[in-house]
């Protein structure tokens, strides 16, 4: 029975294979001399291989892709932190309030008050435009024009981080010197892109656009692994975002959206074309 | 990947998680949202199997990361990152289910969770006949309410173990116990299981024999 009890032990690490290479041999000796063990062991065995068949739902891609975006808002919202791009800076200036000089904040006032003004001038000076059309038209022309701007965007988008997926997908970590991907270059661009991905993922929100705004969700995510690279010479974190790029498959997510860009591009070309031959013929 | 490169990789992401909680410490927002982005799958996961509801475990994976940046400030640098946030997502959802229990049981969001659930069932089996996925789906809920039974310590070191992959040495690093009472948890956890699985077993025929 004392044996019993030191063998009743190493259930569990033994039901989870982490009994030590020493104790496994005594341990199933035990199993096989004391049938009260042995059934209980097996036993547990049993509930563990039942409690595995539970099915954990799985919230979805969309789930995890939008997961910042809506802890973003929720910071804003309860103040914790401003996570917006323009609101940003009043939590820099928060966090490092105690240290900052009052000439400072006069400057950065005096600077605002100087962009609030050439936005005033442009806003009512500008010359006003041709206003020919109909409103109805006007809106008509504005709207589509805005879904082709958006679609073109993100194309755009994508082009411009292909440049520094590929360059880093391709970069040969045993034979090539980390210096050639030029990286504060590439880590000035993936920040960039990464401002501009919020408000472009929100201007893609709908069915049309899903495939297009889980690409940039996707592309996001590594442009801030790069952004955040430490040291152009850790090849291990280099490996990690070349492992995030292949496990999301985006080299290949990428060649879609250029095949399906290339193929509207294609259709409008054709469209244009036979109303051309269409005018000639009359 | 060998073993000495992954922990090199470890190694490598440590160290860069200390530069990332230095620059977060200086405001850089960025560096916080790689945080978010490197753990959010883990902690939201934790969480659901602790709790058991997808609203919740949302709500509670969020408060983690929100805790986790207020509390910057005071964090031991020479700590790791990672426990400390499995720290905070075991709190937080302890709390949580605690919070829970002293609450009726049946309310919209369990009727959506029973929804999910079933979902998630079709996807797992979909050649099923409906009489199979119906003994299925009587299974979950035998197993759902077998976790329920349990204490909230008990069911989270069975889920961490179970279905988080986490060894018992890493979860007593969570808990801040020994190895021992995590061990002694689980296996009073896996005795209380099989004794529920085995009553509601003898009310319906589904799953594995105890006998």
């Amino acid at each position: 029975m004392i044996d019993c009890k030191k063998y009743k032990d190493m259930f569990v690490d033994a039901l989870y294979g982490e009994l030590s290479f020493e104790d496994k041999p005594f341990f199933e000796k035990h199993l096989k001399e004391c049938a009260l063990c042995r059934q209980e062991y097996e036993e547990m065995s049993v509930t563990m291989d039942t409690m595995s068949q539970r099915i954990r739902p799985e919230p979805g891609a969309e789930f995890f892709d939008g997961y910042w975006d809506r802890l973003a808002k929720r910071m804003d919202k309860e103040r914790v932190v401003h996570t917006t791009k323009d609101k940003w800076w009043e939590s820099l200036l928060s966090r490092k309030a105690g240290h900052t000089p009052r000439w400072a904040y006069q400057a950065v006032a005096s600077i605002l008050l100087v962009i609030v003004g050439i936005f005033l001038g442009r806003m009512f000076f500008t010359p006003s435009q041709g206003t020919d059309q109909p409103a109805t038209m006007a809106q008509a022309v504005s709207q589509s024009d805005s879904q082709i701007n958006v679609s073109q965007r993100a194309f755009d988008y994508i082009q411009r981080s292909k440049l520094i997926v590929v360059a880093i997908s391709n970069f040969d970590s045993e034979n090539q010197d980390p210096y050639v991907l030029d990286f504060p270059y590439q880590q000035q661009v993936s920040r960039e892109l990464v401002q501009e991905a919020s408000l472009l993922k929100e201007e893609l929100s709908g069915r049309r656009h899903r495939r297009l705004q889980e690409l940039v969700s996707d592309l996001e995510v590594i442009l801030l692994q790069i952004a955040n690279l430490e040291e152009e010479s850790d090849i291990s974190a280099i490996e990690l975002v070349q492992d995030g790029v292949k496990s999301r498959g985006i080299l290949f997510k990428i060649h879609l959206a250029d095949t399906a860009q290339f193929r509207d591009s294609s259709k409008a070309q054709s469209e244009a074309d036979r109303a051309l031959n269409k005018s000639k013929s009359f | 990947m060998s073993s000495s490169n992954r922990e090199k990789n470890e190694m490598a992401m440590e160290e860069n998680e200390t530069n990332l909680i230095e620059r977060v410490c200086s405001g850089d927002i960025y560096a916080f949202q790689e945080i978010v982005e490197r753990y959010k799958k883990k902690i939201y996961y934790i969480a659901y199997d602790i709790v058991g509801d997808h609203h919740e475990a949302e709500d509670i994976s969020q408060e983690v990361f929100i805790k986790m940046y207020r509390a910057l400030d005071h964090f031991r640098k020479d700590a790791k990152m990672s426990s400390w946030l499995y720290q905070i997502a075991v709190n937080t959802s302890i709390d949580s289910l605690r919070r829970k229990k002293a609450k009726p049981r049946i309310n919209v969001e369990d009727i959506e969770q029973v929804g999910l659930q079933e979902q998630a069932l079709e996807s797992a089996s979909p050649e099923a006949d409906p009489e199979r996925r119906a003994v299925a789906t009587l299974m979950q809920e035998h197993i759902d309410l077998a976790l329920d039974k349990v204490t909230p310590q008990e069911r989270t070191v069975f889920v961490m173990r179970h279905y988080n992959e986490f060894k018992i040495r890493e979860i007593a690093d969570v808990l801040e116990v020994s190895s021992g009472t995590v061990k002694s948890l689980l296996f009073r956890a896996l005795k209380k299981l099989r004794k529920e699985l085995s009553s509601s077993q003898g009310k319906h025929r589904w799953g594995a024999s105890y006998d």
